[in-house]
């Protein structure tokens, strides 16, 4: 057993992370992957950074495990061999302007084809127009949510947007396939890359719908909970989560040692304590640069209270956490590559150790022959 | 039209944004989810105000449209039997307690298990290790998997994402999970025990930076708003102070990019032929867009960028990006009936089912407003069982 989804069979075509990720997480969870790739290759194989077994590590992160087949989409020989492919599949994943999926597979001729449509505006719209995360960051609204007050909005230096659709377009695949077992029908999903990250604004977007006011930004504090910020100990930085009032009790009490603050009207409730947050931060900041950064998260672990150290990726990666759980897979354990394991776990169909990205047109010719003959 | 998920039964004892994420995804896509909550308060969410529509918080009509409110007290035998009821009659239970919270109330997946049963735990660090009881917070999970790190201004402190990412992350994955195992029951007959944890999910997130790193790379950092795969890639203050995004993500868009600035020197420039070389040259590269476009206007800037087939965008905020053709065109916000208030704002979820549809728009439900109907087509309960829950008086 390599996960829940074995025996799914999912064509994936078109390029940029998001359509990268949404193929991942197919095979992440057990599902035959056969990537589509111009005869030059992903984009994600021209991609920055170290290379490992003939292709950037970071391609091998949004493409690990799945199978490769080159095809020229313009080329009728090869648009023929994606036709009978798609014929063969239970789900393909497009992310191409023109949806050549559903020209090779009409839903007449494949009814029970689930094609999951991922593109920038959404499918037929504003084709032509070129984007990449950042410009879909910049035009929702959602990179605006981010960064201090008095500074520019910034981005999130993870494609976020990206991820999330090619996730969430799993998510609408996954339901039609399911409810297809039932009835044969297949499905025709339309998920835009703007829309994901526009919703992804949630209650941002929301509270601007109810009071009509520009949202402000919080760089590392939140308009809704205090003390809920990043402190410096003597020695570095941590965040600290104090969002109610059962928290802020365990907080003064067992990390901060000052019941008596339970008893200012300034930070009786939330409420308080957001209001008052300048005289709130005069109390509790200096006693913060009294004790190392150890001190006060060993203070908050032990008390319940959420906190933790800002850490670097090369921290990260080599933290307690990180190693305890798994996360962290080495080269050898990986198939060459270095990895970080998918963070889900399925008790009875548990999913298969990450394996490196495809050479290019690798086994995805075999993965089609074994579809065509099971079907 | 019939959505997808039409007819599953989901029971949810999330709270706050992590697994109620995962239950609206179900939601939407037809499944009716039942979300179980303290009479007194009922989700945090709840209470993240103000401001308010109505007296609704923001946070809560976000992530719970679609849901029925099922007002239960776990700590009473009355409200722990009536959840153990509607778990017996449910599809999916998904979780999001710290651990032990389910096993002390006798409501745990080896307490109520069925062989087709679909329990799923949106945990924090894990059910299981040494760092099981830990709490999880979005803010701190961001802090120590290292995704905060790669956000903010390098001269800056590392930025939190306002949005809680590592919480909508672990939602999106949970449902990922509750989905993929939903296709395999449909296969086997069987349903299994999952997990999304959010600790996890965090440093999963990372990987398209740490696994370079891991793999030899320097240690990644944050950029401010350049890139870690594309230069340049930035933002730029243009006329007028607006700030526009843009991202040159190969070689034909960085060339094109620099012949449409005039600097043609550049593109032609051997060394930057590949992705590594500009991107060691990022520095270099976005300042010499910077200096080109700083008296463009912005929206004759974009125009002309995407004609030449240069990612770029302006940088809106919540009132330019709710106005702008591209979202009003998607009917990404709207409003959706409401039992008290008629109606209430609402957002559009992000996928759209040509065939099948997704379950009509209906708001966030008021506390406990569906306790009486749901135990009584659930689980058959008559007044005096609905009294015995506290039901008897809100019954309709």
């Amino acid at each position: 057993m390599s996960g829940p989804l074995e025996g799914l069979r999912i064509v994936e075509i078109g390029e940029g992370p998001a359509i990268a990720y949404a193929g991942r997480n197919f095979a992440d969870l057990g599902a035959d992957v056969v990537k589509i790739e111009p005869p030059a290759g992903d984009a994600l194989r021209r991609w920055p950074g170290p290379e490992v077994l003939g292709a950037p590590a970071a391609f091998h992160a949004l493409n690990r495990g799945k199978s490769s087949m080159v095809l020229d989409l313009g080329d009728d020989g090869d648009r023929a061999r994606l036709a009978l492919l798609l014929r063969a599949a239970d789900g393909v994943i497009d992310g191409t302007a023109e949806g050549v999926a559903r020209q090779l597979a009409p839903a007449a001729d494949v009814p029970g084809l689930v094609v999951g449509r991922l593109t920038p505006y959404g499918d037929g719209v504003a084709t032509e127009t070129p984007v990449h995360d950042a410009t879909i960051q910049a035009e929702s609204g959602w990179m605006a949510n981010n960064g201090r007050p008095d500074f520019d909005p910034v981005r999130s230096g993870l494609h976020m947007p990206s991820q999330s659709a090619g996730a969430s377009v799993v998510h609408a695949m996954l339901a039609c396939l399911t409810a297809r077992e039932d009835d044969g029908q297949g499905e025709d999903i339309d998920l835009a890359l703007y829309d994901q990250a526009f919703v992804l604004c949630y209650h941002y977007a929301m509270q601007f719908m109810v009071n009509g006011e520009r949202p402000k930004r919080y760089g590392n504090g939140s308009p809704a909970a205090e003390p809920l910020q990043v402190f410096e100990a003597a020695d570095g930085e941590f965040q600290m989560t104090v969002a109610g009032d059962r928290v802020w009790k365990r907080f003064v009490e067992n990390v901060l040692e000052r019941p008596d603050l339970l008893e200012d009207p300034r930070f009786a409730v939330n409420a308080d304590r957001v209001a008052n947050r300048e005289a709130l931060y005069a109390v509790i900041k200096p006693i913060f640069k009294t004790e190392s950064r150890d001190h006060w998260i060993e203070k908050m672990r032990a008390g319940a209270v959420p906190g933790g150290p800002i850490r670097s990726i090369a921290e990260a990666v080599t933290a307690p956490e990180s190693v305890e759980r798994g996360l962290i897979v080495d080269a050898e354990a990986g198939g060459g590559v270095p990895a970080i394991r998918n963070p889900l776990r399925f008790r009875d169909t548990p999913i298969a150790d990450p394996r490196p990205g495809p050479r290019l047109d690798d086994g995805g010719a075999a993965m089609s022959e074994n579809w065509k003959e099971r079907q | 039209m019939t959505p997808p998920l039409t007819g599953l039964k989901v029971v949810d004892f999330t709270r706050v944004i992590a697994g109620p994420v995962a239950s609206l995804i179900l939601s939407d896509l037809g499944a009716e989810v039942v979300k179980l909550e303290h009479p007194q308060g009922g989700d945090d969410t709840r209470g993240y105000q103000p401001p308010t529509y109505k007296g609704l918080s923001p946070a809560f009509l976000s992530y719970n449209r679609g849901k029925e409110s099922v007002a239960l007290n776990l700590a009473e035998d009355a409200g722990r039997a009536a959840a153990r009821a509607l778990i017996d009659q449910a599809d999916v239970v998904i979780e999001n307690f710290s651990t032990g919270v389910m096993e002390k109330y006798g409501l745990d997946y080896d307490s109520v298990a069925r062989p087709e049963l679909i329990y799923c735990s949106t945990s924090a660090y894990g059910r299981d290790g040494p760092f099981a009881k830990r709490p999880g917070y979005d803010p701190v999970v961001q802090a120590e998997s290292g995704f905060q790190s790669l956000t903010g201004h390098p001269e800056h402190e590392p930025v939190r994402l306002a949005i809680p990412m590592t919480d909508v992350t672990t939602g999106l994955n949970g449902a990922l999970a509750v989905l993929a195992a939903l296709w395999r029951r449909k296969r086997t007959g069987r349903g299994q025990y999952i997990e999304a944890p959010l600790y996890d999910t965090g440093a999963s997130n990372t990987a398209p930076v740490a696994v370079p790193h891991m793999a030899g790379g320097p240690a990644p950092t944050r950029l401010g708003n350049a890139d870690h795969w594309a230069a340049p890639a930035d933002s730029f203050h243009v006329r007028d102070s607006a700030l526009v995004a843009i991202a040159a993500d190969s070689h034909g868009a960085f060339q094109a990019l620099m012949t449409g600035i005039g600097r043609a020197d550049l593109a032609e420039d051997p060394q930057f032929a590949t992705a590594d070389g500009r991107v060691a040259a990022r520095a270099k590269l976005n300042a010499a867009v910077a200096e080109a476009v700083a008296d463009r206007p912005a929206a004759e800037l974009v125009a002309d960028l995407r004609a030449r087939g240069v990612p770029a965008a302006p940088v809106r905020e919540a009132p330019e990006a709710l106005a702008a053709e591209e979202t009003k065109r998607r009917g990404l916000t709207g409003m959706a009936p409401h039992p008290t208030l008629g109606e209430a704002p609402d957002l559009a979820a992000p996928f759209r089912l040509k065939n099948r549809g997704l379950k009509p728009a209906k708001a966030a439900p008021e506390l406990g407003q569906d306790t009486a109907d749901v135990l009584r087509r659930w689980l058959d309960y008559d007044d005096a069982a609905l009294a015995a829950v506290g039901a008897g008086e809100t019954a309709s």
